[in-house]
């Protein structure tokens, strides 16, 4: 390699330096640049700025100054979005919604079949694994529908930690899957419809990195909204909702035990 | 068991505010060095302690599962720190060196005066003049390069890190630990030899 500039020593010397094991080499055979690298070191190793001892009692101090100025301010809770986003809890919504799609097309497969007609059957007398199904889907596009929220209310300022909401559209892309091919095998082209776009937004937040500048932040504001994804999310979770309490006001059907 | 910082943050949030004191008496000591050596005295370090422990007090539910706990504390101990900076020397954050020394007859630069360090035990290798120069040459950093060396220098924190705090880019980061280098360099190097302190880091 070139002779390294001082900056690069600078990050080497921090183990910042993007190509270390070069750099490494190259001081092992250049002479002058070893030589310029020990006097930065010894510089650098030099600086030191000790802080003063504190006295032993000094968190008991410090406690009692804080204490009487936190019992002014207002008290922190746990927002409503906070839990929500507890990642933990999303894994488990996913595991559920794998479980109740799962446990619904294994009925399907499994069930006493009726041969040309089941799809009719299902749609004029929806049994109890539809309502589950309806209760499970409005679950899934309230937590769709959260995460939207949170992402268009977050300030696209300097560089953004997105990183949950990320990692909570990744668990939502395959929750979504399910639910979308279930939707399309019953013909339900409208809640089909929507699912397929949800998934293609999910997608999109599922492919970012950890954090992205406001820049981008902002794009992916822009292409949600422009999709008018959240509303659709809305209109389609009231319709759902509607549905399951319809289904709930019906006679249960023996299906429901295998649930 | 002791509690981690995680679950005394939960529990503050569910309503044991007490809990919180947890938090205070693991991090209280960290914060205080950081912010003495972002301001360079103790006056105004308690200042930005208090400070820095009274806004993550308010801003607990903002902190979710995104970083630890420490990382988060630092984050708003650096930005109190460069707030308290800031109010003191108002709108002068650029300090040109060659008018350093006529900025000490100015009050609000109190903060710049930087404190030479008492020598402890083993502090006193360093000899004072090295002390001193390294005392002014922090002072004529700007608040911005100083809060850059300090995280990277004496606190370890890693490039990422320090752009969250100063809102900027890694690339611009590294720059500005370069600059804040250069003028350490160009203060301390006449004291320093190779063959000093040039052994393996």
């Amino acid at each position: 390699m070139n002779h390294p500039s001082e900056q690069d020593l600078v990050l080497y010397f921090y183990g910042d330096a993007p190509r270390a094991a070069a750099l490494e080499r190259h001081l092992a055979e250049c002479k002058e640049c070893a030589a310029e690298f020990a006097q930065l070191r010894a510089t650098l190793s030099a600086i030191d700025y000790p802080v003063p001892d504190r006295p032993a009692d000094y968190e008991a101090q410090l406690w009692s100054t804080l204490r009487p100025r936190l019992e002014q301010s207002e008290a922190p809770r746990r927002s409503a979005w906070a839990a929500v986003l507890q990642p933990r809890r999303w894994a488990i919504a996913g595991a559920l919604a794998a479980i109740i799609v799962g446990a619904f097309l294994l009925g399907r497969i499994s069930g006493p079949k009726q041969p040309g007609s089941t799809q009719v059957v299902n749609k004029q007398s929806p049994s109890g694994k539809d309502r589950v199904l309806m209760v499970a889907v409005g679950d899934h596009l309230d937590r769709t529908e959260m995460i939207l929220v949170e992402l268009a209310n977050t300030r696209a300022e300097g560089k953004v930690d997105i990183s949950a909401e990320r990692d909570f559209a990744q668990t939502l892309v395959n929750e979504n899957r399910l639910y979308r091919q279930t939707a399309q095998r019953d013909k339900d082209p409208e809640i089909a419809n929507v699912l397929d776009q949800v998934e293609r937004v999910l997608i999109d937040i599922a492919h970012h990195p950890d954090s992205v500048s406001g820049k981008e932040l902002e794009e992916l504001q822009q292409r949600i909204e422009s999709q008018g994804v959240l509303f659709k999310v809305r209109v389609i979770e009231s319709k759902v909702k509607a549905r399951s309490r319809a289904e709930s006001g019906k006679p249960k059907s023996a299906g429901d035990a295998r649930l | 068991m002791e509690l981690t910082d995680r679950a005394a943050v939960d529990e503050v949030l569910a309503g044991k505010h007490e809990s919180f004191r947890v938090l205070v008496d693991r991090h209280g000591r960290k914060v205080f060095g950081l912010a003495y050596r972002m301001t360079g005295n103790e006056h105004d370090a308690d200042e930005v302690v208090q400070e820095t422990f009274l806004r993550c007090y308010k801003r607990l539910d903002s902190f979710e599962a995104r970083s630890t706990f420490s990382t988060w504390l630092y984050r708003i101990a650096s930005n109190c720190a460069l707030d308290l900076l800031a109010k003191r020397k108002q709108d002068k954050t650029h300090i040109v060196e060659s008018d350093a020394r006529d900025d000490d007859a100015n009050p609000e630069e109190r903060t710049l005066d930087y404190a030479s360090p008492q020598p402890g035990p083993e502090r006193m290798l360093l000899s004072s003049e090295l002390r001193q120069r390294v005392a002014g040459a922090m002072k004529r950093l700007t608040d911005v390069e100083r809060t850059a060396f300090v995280l990277r220098h004496f606190e370890g924190r890693s490039i990422t890190e320090i752009g969250a705090v100063l809102k900027v880019r890694e690339e611009a980061v590294k720059n500005t630990i370069f600059r804040a280098v250069k003028k350490m360099r160009t203060e301390l190097e006449p004291l320093v030899t190779p063959g000093l302190r040039g052994g393996a880091r």
